[in-house]
């Protein structure tokens, strides 16, 4: 089920009043109604591969408790920490790189001869943030960060709770298995807060995203017809289209989750009014960045002072990074690009490097705060390429297209409607505003309720009149 | 709680209502279109296509019969009840439709080829959105056209779901009494070839046969007319035999009168055509006098002059 879907429109309002007013009496009884309705959601697009959920989340459940029990005999309690990984791993392998790695294989050893190698296992949708979040909890275990819970229907909720399901954030068990250990009571103020979240999710992901991809869909798919400054153009929409299609369903979950009382983490922090590399990826997709931060940089940098060799995991997280993102080479390399536009900040001395968020005190960014965003956002629009094209020759041919004399013409605007662009700047406009909240579009600084809803109402007559007829379904559900 | 609720609901009637106003106003916009899109819908239900020769069919016939033409050579009253891209699910539904509003006609021309009995297609379903709010078309097309739910009750779902500007955006053509006098010089386009490609297996073979048996049980006179293709198409339209065989079994079951131009030499001259399968406004012209003489014999032959 989509959010942007009709299904969901009628889905999220039942499961909104069963959950609070049918099932609130018991805590168990809610969270086997969010199990349900999670597994309704997630089911809605293809059932089999519910039980590939129910199979990650009980090898994460029953290692939690082998791990407390055999914490005493500490090799038992590593191995099973292992055995989780590994099997976890294992069927993420199977199903969403098997066919990568063999084809790989093929091209170098038996000259791309394939036949009868590949299999043709479809991609169940976000086996890649469920399977990280199931980890997240046995490894935390493990590092004694938390105690394994014995509440296997809290657990069930924790891994497959709707919003987040298929496309993250992906929680952490230490800040949300909590939350469905305590009974939730109703905050108005946080499930307004929700309200304004999703709509403007949708806002993000209908009107800019969607919009902006028929403009990049047109050109990517016949790039080799267009003009360097096309292309140009349409990687810089196409960064815009990931950020609004990948922030704006995040914003979406987020909201939605507010409306049952879970707070879940930040995922985008404004990341577009980055200044350089590093601010960019600690508040871009948060919930994955730290994950490898927490997960695979830190082990791998424990005891080491070396600035190379910080350099070099880096390098790797990138790498793993890129390849989480989807089974294909593109990814490699686009892991590999970021890398080398992060790496050299590493050996700045940190007074260059940006902690907090930029313009604080003031109204407006600086014109080196400008100049530094404006960067920011060509050296993702260029990363963008990777993620785009299909295949490395046609990355290639992009950059070839792109950085040719042709780049100083004119790019080809006919297919760009002026009323998207408006809107992308009222979406940079109001995320600068509250770009230091909690979230954007919180509408503080109108003091009118009337005001307020005729914001909301003017937003879904946006969204309504704007919507490009048969969406796009968002980016991230492919990994 | 109970506040969010309230104000909850409160704030999604009034969405919705604001949404109901927004439908109603655009699908009024439509009302006076005369374009290929809404035109002949138009003119059915708002009472201007009353006819005692119906002629039904495809994008073939709203721009192959002159109904001007047809008067004066048959002394009658004709319609021309075609849109694009529509077989004989939606003719039937269209002829319901048309019965709705109007007494039955006397004589039927149905104008025939393979796409009659094409498989069901979802083609321009949005030259139906602006009538969603009329009962007539909601008991008729609707079922035909598989609308889903949403698209039938949620406002503006339907438009938003096409695109809100693409709604919006209208046909340049018009249609007057269903028939669209195109005035363009003959330009190839490899589309209106591959188009011509059905399969076998998914034809609605049988749906001819109940909408001639309903029309029958009406008592209506039935012609089949076989319009001309430019001659470079008939090779591809000609491979289709099965598609003529079937319709002309039916016509030999219910004893229908042919009249088949598909070999006239109309089709050797392409300034009758603006591609390979419309003729244009010339072409129609010297088409519709020939075929209103040749159904005029047809019925006088059959003794079922009724004009």
């Amino acid at each position: 089920m989509l959010f942007n879907s009709i299904e969901y429109a009628f889905f999220l309002p039942i499961v909104f009043v069963l959950y609070w007013f049918v099932f609130n009496r018991n805590l168990k009884c809610q969270n086997l109604f969010v199990v349900a309705a999670s597994y309704l959601f997630y089911g809605w697009w293809d059932w089999r591969f519910l039980v590939l959920i129910a199979f990650t989340t009980l090898c994460s459940y029953y290692s939690g408790l082998l791990i407390e029990k055999y914490r005493s005999k500490g090799n038992v309690a590593k191995r099973v920490n292992a055995g989780n990984i590994i099997v976890n791993l294992l069927v993420l392998g199977v199903f969403k790189y098997y066919n990568f790695f063999v084809s790989s294989f093929a091209a170098v050893f038996l000259h791309g001869n394939t036949d009868g190698l590949l299999t043709k296992i479809i991609l169940p949708v976000g086996i890649s943030f469920y399977t990280f979040q199931a980890l997240s909890y046995s490894i935390d275990v493990y590092r004694n960060k938390l105690k394994p819970t014995s509440d296997i229907v809290q657990f069930f909720a924790f891994v497959s709770f709707f919003p987040q399901l298929v496309a993250g954030p992906i929680e952490r068990a230490t800040n949300l298995l909590p939350q469905f250990a305590k009974p939730r009571t109703f905050d108005y103020r946080m499930a307004t807060d929700g309200m304004r979240q999703i709509l403007w999710g949708l806002f993000k992901k209908i009107v800019i995203a969607d919009n902006l991809a028929l403009y990049v869909n047109a050109v990517t798919s016949n790039w080799d017809a267009h003009r360097g400054s096309t292309l140009l153009l349409s990687a810089i929409f196409f960064a815009i289209q990931l950020y609004c299609d990948f922030s704006g369903y995040s914003d979406v979950a987020i909201g939605t989750a507010k409306l049952f009382g879970i707070r879940l983490m930040r995922n985008f922090d404004v990341p577009q009014f980055s200044r350089d590399v590093a601010e960019f990826w600690r508040r871009w997709h948060i919930s994955l960045n730290s994950w490898f931060g927490d997960y695979v940089l830190k082990p791998l940098n424990k005891g080491c002072r070396s600035k190379f060799r910080l350099a070099l995991n880096i390098l790797l997280v990138f790498l793993l990074s890129g390849l989480w993102h989807g089974a294909s080479w593109t990814f490699v390399c686009w892991g590999l690009f970021i890398a080398v536009l992060y790496i050299p900040l590493i050996f700045l001395p940190s007074r260059f490097r940006h902690k907090g968020i930029v313009a604080e005190g003031r109204k407006l960014p600086s014109l080196v705060d400008l100049a530094q965003m404006v960067k920011v956002l060509m050296y993702l629009s260029t990363a963008c390429i990777f993620f785009r094209m299909p295949t490395i020759g046609s990355v290639f041919g992009y950059f070839g297209g792109l950085f040719s004399g042709s780049l100083f013409t004119l790019p080809w605007v006919k297919a760009v409607d002026p009323i998207v662009l408006v809107m992308v700047c009222v979406m940079f406009f109001v995320e600068w505003i509250d770009r230091f909240d909690d979230y954007t579009f919180t509408l503080k600084q109108v003091k009118w309720g009337w005001l307020r809803y005729a914001v909301y109402m003017s937003l879904i007559i946006t969204i309504v009149v704007l919507a490009p007829g048969e969406g796009d379904q968002y980016i991230y559900f492919q990994f | 709680m109970r506040k969010f609720v309230k104000k909850t609901c409160l704030f999604a009637f009034t969405v919705l209502f604001l949404l109901y106003v927004m439908d109603y106003c655009l699908s009024r916009h439509f009302d006076s279109s005369k374009s290929t899109t809404y035109g002949t819908l138009n003119e059915v239900v708002q009472g201007k296509a009353d006819a005692d020769l119906l002629v039904l069919g495809n994008s073939r016939a709203y721009r192959h019969f002159s109904p001007t033409i047809m008067d004066s050579v048959l002394g009658c009253k004709s319609y021309v009840l075609g849109l694009s891209g529509i077989a004989v699910d939606k003719h039937m539904a269209l002829y319901n439709l048309y019965r709705h509003y109007y007494p039955k006609p006397k004589v039927v021309v149905y104008n025939v080829d393979i796409s009659t009995i094409m498989t069901k297609t979802k083609f321009f379903e949005h030259r139906y959105f602006p009538y969603f709010w009329n009962p007539a078309v909601r008991k008729h097309i609707f079922p035909e056209e598989d609308f889903s739910f949403a698209q039938k009750f949620l406002p503006m779902y339907r438009y938003v779901k096409y695109g809100f500007f693409e709604s919006l955006k209208d046909a340049t053509l018009t249609v007057e009494r269903g028939y669209c006098a195109t005035e363009r010089p003959f330009e190839f386009k490899g589309i209106q070839l591959k188009a011509l490609k059905y399969d076998k297996n998914t034809l609605q073979s049988d749906r001819l046969d109940e909408f001639v048996q309903e029309l029958m049980a009406d008592s209506i006179k039935v012609v089949f007319v076989y319009g001309p293709y430019y001659y470079k198409t008939m090779s591809l339209v000609s491979v289709d035999p099965w598609g003529r065989e079937y319709i002309d079994q039916i016509a030999r079951k219910y004893d229908i009168p042919i009249c088949d131009f598909s070999q006239d030499s109309i089709m050797l001259d392409s300034s009758y055509f603006f591609n390979y399968t419309h003729m244009n406004k010339l072409g129609s012209e010297v088409f519709s006098r020939k075929v209103s003489v040749a159904i005029d014999d047809v019925l006088k032959q059959n003794r079922m002059v009724c004009f």
